[in-house]
Protein backbone atom coordinates (compact mmCIF):
# COMPACT_ATOMS: atom_id res chain seq x y z
CA UNK A 1 0.00 0.00 0.00
CA UNK A 2 1.35 3.59 -1.04
CA UNK A 3 0.86 5.94 2.39
CA UNK A 4 1.59 9.42 2.70
CA UNK A 5 1.92 10.58 6.25
CA UNK A 6 1.83 14.41 7.30
CA UNK A 7 2.80 15.29 10.55
CA UNK A 8 5.70 17.53 12.14
CA UNK A 9 5.68 15.49 16.05
CA UNK A 10 8.42 12.94 16.32
CA UNK A 11 6.39 9.92 17.14
CA UNK A 12 5.97 9.73 13.48
CA UNK A 13 9.44 7.56 13.92
CA UNK A 14 7.15 5.03 15.85
CA UNK A 15 4.94 5.06 13.48
CA UNK A 16 7.35 3.99 10.55
CA UNK A 17 9.07 1.56 12.93
CA UNK A 18 5.50 -0.19 13.60
CA UNK A 19 4.83 -0.41 9.77
CA UNK A 20 6.67 -2.67 7.76
CA UNK A 21 8.71 -0.03 4.93
CA UNK A 22 8.92 -3.50 2.92
CA UNK A 23 5.44 -3.95 2.82
CA UNK A 24 4.17 -0.36 2.45
CA UNK A 25 5.41 2.50 0.11
CA UNK A 26 5.80 5.55 2.36
CA UNK A 27 6.46 9.24 1.99
CA UNK A 28 6.58 12.00 4.83
CA UNK A 29 5.27 15.53 4.56
CA UNK A 30 6.49 17.37 7.85
CA UNK A 31 6.80 21.11 8.37
CA UNK A 32 9.64 19.84 10.88
CA UNK A 33 12.93 20.11 8.83
CA UNK A 34 15.16 18.71 11.07
CA UNK A 35 12.82 15.39 11.70
CA UNK A 36 12.15 15.28 8.03
CA UNK A 37 16.01 15.08 7.51
CA UNK A 38 16.15 13.01 9.99
CA UNK A 39 13.95 10.27 9.07
CA UNK A 40 14.73 10.28 5.26
CA UNK A 41 18.30 9.53 6.35
CA UNK A 42 17.67 6.58 9.17
CA UNK A 43 14.80 4.95 7.08
CA UNK A 44 15.18 6.14 3.40
CA UNK A 45 11.61 7.55 3.20
CA UNK A 46 11.05 10.25 0.65
CA UNK A 47 10.31 13.26 2.83
CA UNK A 48 9.03 16.81 1.60
CA UNK A 49 9.51 19.50 3.91
CA UNK A 50 7.00 22.21 3.88
CA UNK A 51 3.36 22.91 4.61
CA UNK A 52 0.76 20.20 3.63
CA UNK A 53 -2.61 22.38 3.33
CA UNK A 54 -0.96 23.88 0.58
CA UNK A 55 -1.77 22.33 -2.60
CA UNK A 56 1.80 22.54 -3.99
CA UNK A 57 3.13 20.94 -1.47
CA UNK A 58 0.76 18.12 -1.70
CA UNK A 59 1.26 17.83 -5.51
CA UNK A 60 5.15 17.98 -4.92
CA UNK A 61 4.63 14.92 -2.86
CA UNK A 62 2.64 13.29 -5.66
CA UNK A 63 -0.25 12.73 -3.57
CA UNK A 64 -1.97 11.53 -6.50
CA UNK A 65 0.08 8.13 -6.20
CA UNK A 66 -1.31 7.08 -2.94
CA UNK A 67 -4.09 4.65 -1.69
CA UNK A 68 -3.76 6.36 2.29
CA UNK A 69 -2.90 9.41 3.60
CA UNK A 70 -2.63 9.87 7.55
CA UNK A 71 -2.67 13.26 9.16
CA UNK A 72 -1.38 13.26 12.71
CA UNK A 73 -0.67 17.05 13.53
CA UNK A 74 -1.61 18.62 16.07
CA UNK A 75 -3.96 21.25 14.78
CA UNK A 76 -7.46 19.63 13.75
CA UNK A 77 -8.02 22.53 11.33
CA UNK A 78 -5.18 21.59 9.30
CA UNK A 79 -5.63 17.65 9.46
CA UNK A 80 -9.15 18.45 8.29
CA UNK A 81 -8.34 20.17 5.43
CA UNK A 82 -5.79 17.72 3.82
CA UNK A 83 -8.11 14.71 4.20
CA UNK A 84 -10.18 17.01 2.06
CA UNK A 85 -8.01 18.08 -0.39
CA UNK A 86 -6.39 13.80 -0.95
CA UNK A 87 -9.61 13.38 -1.27
CA UNK A 88 -12.24 15.83 -3.13
CA UNK A 89 -8.70 17.18 -5.35
CA UNK A 90 -6.89 14.27 -5.66
CA UNK A 91 -9.39 11.04 -5.52
CA UNK A 92 -7.03 9.48 -2.80
CA UNK A 93 -8.68 6.17 -1.80
CA UNK A 94 -8.90 6.70 1.96
CA UNK A 95 -7.98 9.00 4.69
CA UNK A 96 -7.37 8.54 8.51
CA UNK A 97 -6.43 12.07 11.00
CA UNK A 98 -5.39 12.33 14.28
CA UNK A 99 -8.70 14.31 15.73
CA UNK A 100 -7.07 16.30 18.97
CA UNK A 101 -11.04 16.93 19.94
CA UNK A 102 -13.66 14.40 20.37
CA UNK A 103 -15.99 16.77 19.69
CA UNK A 104 -15.26 16.99 15.73
CA UNK A 105 -15.21 13.28 15.55
CA UNK A 106 -18.80 12.85 13.85
CA UNK A 107 -17.67 16.22 11.37
CA UNK A 108 -14.94 15.01 10.23
CA UNK A 109 -16.33 11.64 9.46
CA UNK A 110 -19.27 13.93 7.99
CA UNK A 111 -16.68 15.47 5.48
CA UNK A 112 -15.32 12.25 4.04
CA UNK A 113 -12.80 11.59 6.72
CA UNK A 114 -12.71 7.67 6.74
CA UNK A 115 -10.63 7.15 10.05
CA UNK A 116 -10.74 9.05 12.66
CA UNK A 117 -8.20 9.12 15.75
CA UNK A 118 -8.41 10.24 19.32
CA UNK A 119 -6.64 10.09 21.92
CA UNK A 120 -8.90 10.56 24.56
CA UNK A 121 -11.50 8.81 23.27
CA UNK A 122 -8.91 5.79 23.35
CA UNK A 123 -8.05 6.13 26.98
CA UNK A 124 -12.13 6.70 27.46
CA UNK A 125 -12.88 3.75 25.91
CA UNK A 126 -10.35 1.53 27.88
CA UNK A 127 -11.33 3.10 31.56
CA UNK A 128 -15.07 2.34 30.45
CA UNK A 129 -13.60 -1.27 29.40
CA UNK A 130 -12.22 -1.38 32.43
CA UNK A 131 -15.13 -0.29 34.81
CA UNK A 132 -17.15 -2.53 33.00
CA UNK A 133 -14.76 -5.49 34.11
CA UNK A 134 -14.52 -3.84 37.20
CA UNK A 135 -18.02 -3.26 37.90
CA UNK A 136 -18.85 -7.34 36.97
CA UNK A 137 -16.11 -8.42 39.62
CA UNK A 138 -17.75 -5.95 42.39
CA UNK A 139 -20.92 -6.86 41.46
CA UNK A 140 -20.37 -10.65 41.62
CA UNK A 141 -19.07 -12.41 44.99
CA UNK A 142 -16.02 -13.01 43.31
CA UNK A 143 -14.47 -14.20 46.91
CA UNK A 144 -16.90 -16.48 46.90
CA UNK A 145 -15.00 -19.36 45.07
CA UNK A 146 -18.48 -20.81 44.07
CA UNK A 147 -19.17 -18.29 40.90
CA UNK A 148 -16.11 -16.92 38.67
CA UNK A 149 -15.84 -14.50 36.07
CA UNK A 150 -12.93 -14.89 33.55
CA UNK A 151 -12.20 -13.29 29.73
CA UNK A 152 -12.06 -14.55 26.89
CA UNK A 153 -10.42 -13.33 23.89
CA UNK A 154 -11.86 -15.41 20.23
CA UNK A 155 -8.81 -16.37 18.04
CA UNK A 156 -8.21 -17.34 14.70
CA UNK A 157 -8.50 -20.82 15.22
CA UNK A 158 -11.45 -20.81 17.97
CA UNK A 159 -14.09 -23.33 17.83
CA UNK A 160 -16.95 -21.18 18.69
CA UNK A 161 -15.75 -18.81 15.15
CA UNK A 162 -18.67 -17.40 12.95
CA UNK A 163 -20.94 -19.36 15.37
CA UNK A 164 -23.86 -17.98 16.83
CA UNK A 165 -24.59 -18.30 20.63
CA UNK A 166 -26.93 -21.37 20.91
CA UNK A 167 -25.00 -23.10 18.78
CA UNK A 168 -22.39 -23.21 21.61
CA UNK A 169 -22.96 -26.24 24.20
CA UNK A 170 -22.98 -24.39 27.38
CA UNK A 171 -23.44 -26.19 30.42
CA UNK A 172 -25.57 -25.61 32.69
CA UNK A 173 -24.61 -22.85 35.78
CA UNK A 174 -22.27 -21.27 32.85
CA UNK A 175 -23.03 -18.18 30.13
CA UNK A 176 -21.26 -15.86 28.03
CA UNK A 177 -22.71 -12.23 29.90
CA UNK A 178 -20.82 -9.53 27.68
CA UNK A 179 -19.05 -9.38 24.87
CA UNK A 180 -16.37 -6.21 23.69
CA UNK A 181 -16.23 -5.91 19.95
CA UNK A 182 -15.04 -2.80 18.20
CA UNK A 183 -14.91 -0.94 21.20
CA UNK A 184 -18.55 -1.42 21.97
CA UNK A 185 -20.24 -3.70 24.92
CA UNK A 186 -23.21 -5.57 24.36
CA UNK A 187 -25.25 -8.30 25.99
CA UNK A 188 -25.03 -11.53 23.44
CA UNK A 189 -28.16 -13.28 22.39
CA UNK A 190 -29.13 -16.55 20.78
CA UNK A 191 -28.39 -15.39 17.38
CA UNK A 192 -25.56 -12.98 18.56
CA UNK A 193 -22.69 -14.66 15.89
CA UNK A 194 -18.75 -15.24 17.72
CA UNK A 195 -16.11 -13.39 16.00
CA UNK A 196 -12.83 -13.30 15.78
CA UNK A 197 -11.29 -10.50 18.38
CA UNK A 198 -14.31 -10.47 20.44
CA UNK A 199 -13.75 -10.18 24.00
CA UNK A 200 -16.16 -12.86 25.85
CA UNK A 201 -16.78 -12.16 29.52
CA UNK A 202 -18.22 -16.11 30.46
CA UNK A 203 -19.41 -16.35 34.16
CA UNK A 204 -19.96 -20.28 35.55
CA UNK A 205 -19.66 -22.25 38.40
CA UNK A 206 -16.21 -23.07 39.91
CA UNK A 207 -16.22 -26.18 38.50
CA UNK A 208 -17.82 -25.55 35.19
CA UNK A 209 -15.30 -22.84 33.89
CA UNK A 210 -12.71 -25.15 32.84
CA UNK A 211 -14.99 -26.94 30.33
CA UNK A 212 -16.73 -23.93 29.63
CA UNK A 213 -13.20 -21.96 28.67
CA UNK A 214 -12.58 -25.10 26.34
CA UNK A 215 -15.29 -24.66 24.40
CA UNK A 216 -14.17 -21.30 23.34
CA UNK A 217 -10.32 -22.56 22.58
CA UNK B 1 -48.60 48.06 24.31
CA UNK B 2 -46.83 49.46 21.41
CA UNK B 3 -47.92 48.99 17.38
CA UNK B 4 -44.19 49.12 16.45
CA UNK B 5 -41.67 46.45 17.46
CA UNK B 6 -37.96 47.30 17.47
CA UNK B 7 -36.41 45.27 14.92
CA UNK B 8 -33.42 43.24 16.88
CA UNK B 9 -29.73 43.70 15.44
CA UNK B 10 -28.84 41.24 13.59
CA UNK B 11 -26.17 38.92 15.10
CA UNK B 12 -22.87 38.60 13.69
CA UNK B 13 -19.71 36.55 14.83
CA UNK B 14 -16.15 37.40 13.79
CA UNK B 15 -13.69 34.55 14.47
CA UNK B 16 -9.66 35.83 14.92
CA UNK B 17 -9.32 39.59 16.24
CA UNK B 18 -5.86 40.31 14.64
CA UNK B 19 -4.82 42.77 11.70
CA UNK B 20 -7.77 41.38 9.61
CA UNK B 21 -10.96 40.66 12.14
CA UNK B 22 -10.29 43.65 14.86
CA UNK B 23 -11.19 46.26 12.48
CA UNK B 24 -14.38 44.66 11.24
CA UNK B 25 -15.35 43.63 14.98
CA UNK B 26 -15.00 47.99 15.21
CA UNK B 27 -17.02 48.25 12.18
CA UNK B 28 -19.48 45.99 12.93
CA UNK B 29 -20.07 47.05 16.35
CA UNK B 30 -20.25 50.92 14.95
CA UNK B 31 -23.04 49.89 12.68
CA UNK B 32 -25.01 48.70 15.49
CA UNK B 33 -24.73 45.04 15.09
CA UNK B 34 -24.89 42.58 17.47
CA UNK B 35 -21.70 40.97 17.35
CA UNK B 36 -19.48 38.17 19.58
CA UNK B 37 -15.80 38.35 18.63
CA UNK B 38 -13.81 34.85 19.33
CA UNK B 39 -10.16 35.08 19.98
CA UNK B 40 -7.70 32.34 21.20
CA UNK B 41 -6.02 35.39 23.06
CA UNK B 42 -8.26 37.61 25.20
CA UNK B 43 -5.32 40.54 24.56
CA UNK B 44 -6.66 40.75 21.33
CA UNK B 45 -9.46 42.51 22.50
CA UNK B 46 -8.37 45.45 23.95
CA UNK B 47 -8.94 48.42 22.23
CA UNK B 48 -12.43 47.05 21.32
CA UNK B 49 -15.23 49.71 22.19
CA UNK B 50 -17.41 49.35 24.81
CA UNK B 51 -21.06 48.17 23.86
CA UNK B 52 -24.14 46.39 25.15
CA UNK B 53 -24.26 44.93 21.59
CA UNK B 54 -20.33 43.15 22.03
CA UNK B 55 -19.62 40.02 23.32
CA UNK B 56 -15.52 38.85 23.52
CA UNK B 57 -15.31 35.21 24.53
CA UNK B 58 -11.62 33.75 24.54
CA UNK B 59 -11.55 30.07 22.51
CA UNK B 60 -10.88 27.94 19.96
CA UNK B 61 -13.14 28.64 17.19
CA UNK B 62 -13.32 25.22 16.00
CA UNK B 63 -14.24 24.00 19.10
CA UNK B 64 -18.02 23.38 18.69
CA UNK B 65 -18.71 24.31 22.48
CA UNK B 66 -16.84 27.70 22.05
CA UNK B 67 -19.07 28.41 18.87
CA UNK B 68 -22.14 27.41 20.73
CA UNK B 69 -21.22 29.91 23.59
CA UNK B 70 -20.75 32.42 21.43
CA UNK B 71 -24.63 32.29 20.01
CA UNK B 72 -23.64 30.39 16.46
CA UNK B 73 -27.23 28.75 16.65
CA UNK B 74 -29.52 31.23 15.07
CA UNK B 75 -26.36 33.72 14.14
CA UNK B 76 -27.06 35.71 11.00
CA UNK B 77 -23.54 35.58 9.90
CA UNK B 78 -19.96 34.07 10.79
CA UNK B 79 -16.65 35.49 9.48
CA UNK B 80 -13.73 33.33 10.02
CA UNK B 81 -10.70 36.14 9.80
CA UNK B 82 -8.19 33.95 11.92
CA UNK B 83 -4.71 34.19 10.35
CA UNK B 84 -5.09 30.66 9.52
CA UNK B 85 -6.47 29.46 6.28
CA UNK B 86 -6.85 25.84 7.75
CA UNK B 87 -9.00 27.01 10.85
CA UNK B 88 -11.06 29.66 8.74
CA UNK B 89 -12.13 26.78 6.25
CA UNK B 90 -12.91 24.09 9.31
CA UNK B 91 -14.74 27.25 10.83
CA UNK B 92 -16.61 27.93 7.76
CA UNK B 93 -17.74 24.32 6.89
CA UNK B 94 -19.08 23.78 10.43
CA UNK B 95 -21.13 26.48 11.09
CA UNK B 96 -22.31 26.07 7.28
CA UNK B 97 -23.28 22.26 7.50
CA UNK B 98 -24.17 21.72 11.72
CA UNK B 99 -25.34 25.04 12.39
CA UNK B 100 -27.00 26.17 9.05
CA UNK B 101 -25.51 29.36 9.07
CA UNK B 102 -26.63 31.11 5.95
CA UNK B 103 -24.25 33.99 5.54
CA UNK B 104 -20.09 32.25 6.28
CA UNK B 105 -17.41 34.53 5.20
CA UNK B 106 -14.02 32.76 5.10
CA UNK B 107 -10.52 34.74 4.70
CA UNK B 108 -8.13 32.60 2.36
CA UNK B 109 -4.37 33.65 1.96
CA UNK B 110 -3.69 30.87 -0.11
CA UNK B 111 -6.01 31.04 -3.66
CA UNK B 112 -5.22 27.75 -4.71
CA UNK B 113 -8.11 26.10 -2.42
CA UNK B 114 -10.81 28.94 -3.28
CA UNK B 115 -12.38 26.64 -5.68
CA UNK B 116 -12.71 23.94 -3.40
CA UNK B 117 -14.25 25.47 -0.64
CA UNK B 118 -16.03 28.19 -2.77
CA UNK B 119 -17.85 24.74 -4.17
CA UNK B 120 -18.99 24.06 -0.54
CA UNK B 121 -20.82 27.05 -0.16
CA UNK B 122 -18.55 29.40 2.13
CA UNK B 123 -18.15 32.98 0.53
CA UNK B 124 -14.40 33.61 0.43
CA UNK B 125 -12.13 36.35 0.71
CA UNK B 126 -9.24 36.64 -0.24
CA UNK B 127 -7.14 39.99 0.96
CA UNK B 128 -4.26 39.41 -1.85
CA UNK B 129 -6.98 39.48 -4.59
CA UNK B 130 -8.94 42.77 -2.97
CA UNK B 131 -5.34 44.48 -3.14
CA UNK B 132 -4.92 43.42 -6.49
CA UNK B 133 -7.97 44.00 -7.16
CA UNK B 134 -7.48 47.68 -5.84
CA UNK B 135 -4.66 48.52 -7.80
CA UNK B 136 -5.79 47.33 -11.06
CA UNK B 137 -9.04 49.43 -10.66
CA UNK B 138 -6.84 52.33 -9.86
CA UNK B 139 -4.44 51.55 -12.58
CA UNK B 140 -6.91 51.61 -14.85
CA UNK B 141 -8.67 54.95 -13.52
CA UNK B 142 -5.43 56.96 -13.43
CA UNK B 143 -4.97 55.30 -17.15
CA UNK B 144 -8.33 56.66 -18.06
CA UNK B 145 -7.45 59.87 -17.19
CA UNK B 146 -4.69 59.90 -19.29
CA UNK B 147 -1.96 60.50 -16.22
CA UNK B 148 -0.93 56.65 -17.17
Amino acid sequence: MNILIVCESPKTIFLIRLLDTKEHKISLVSKNRELGCMIEETYGIPVVIGDATCMAVLEQAAIDHFDLVLTLGENDAENLVICELAKKEYHVKKTAALVNNSDNIAFFTQNGVDHCINEAELFASIVKKESISDGISKFLPTRDPAIIVKEVVLGAKSKVLNKKIWEIPFQKQSLAACIFRDGKAFIPHGNTECREGDRMIIIADQDKMEDTITLFS
Amino acid sequence: MSIFHKIPPKHMIVIGCGHFGFPIVESLIEQDYKVTAIDLNAKAFAGIPLSMNALMIEGDGTDPETLEAAGVIGADAVIAATNDDAVNIMISQMVKQKYRVETVIARLYDLSKEKTYSNLGVQVISPVSLFTDACLQNWSMAKGRGMI
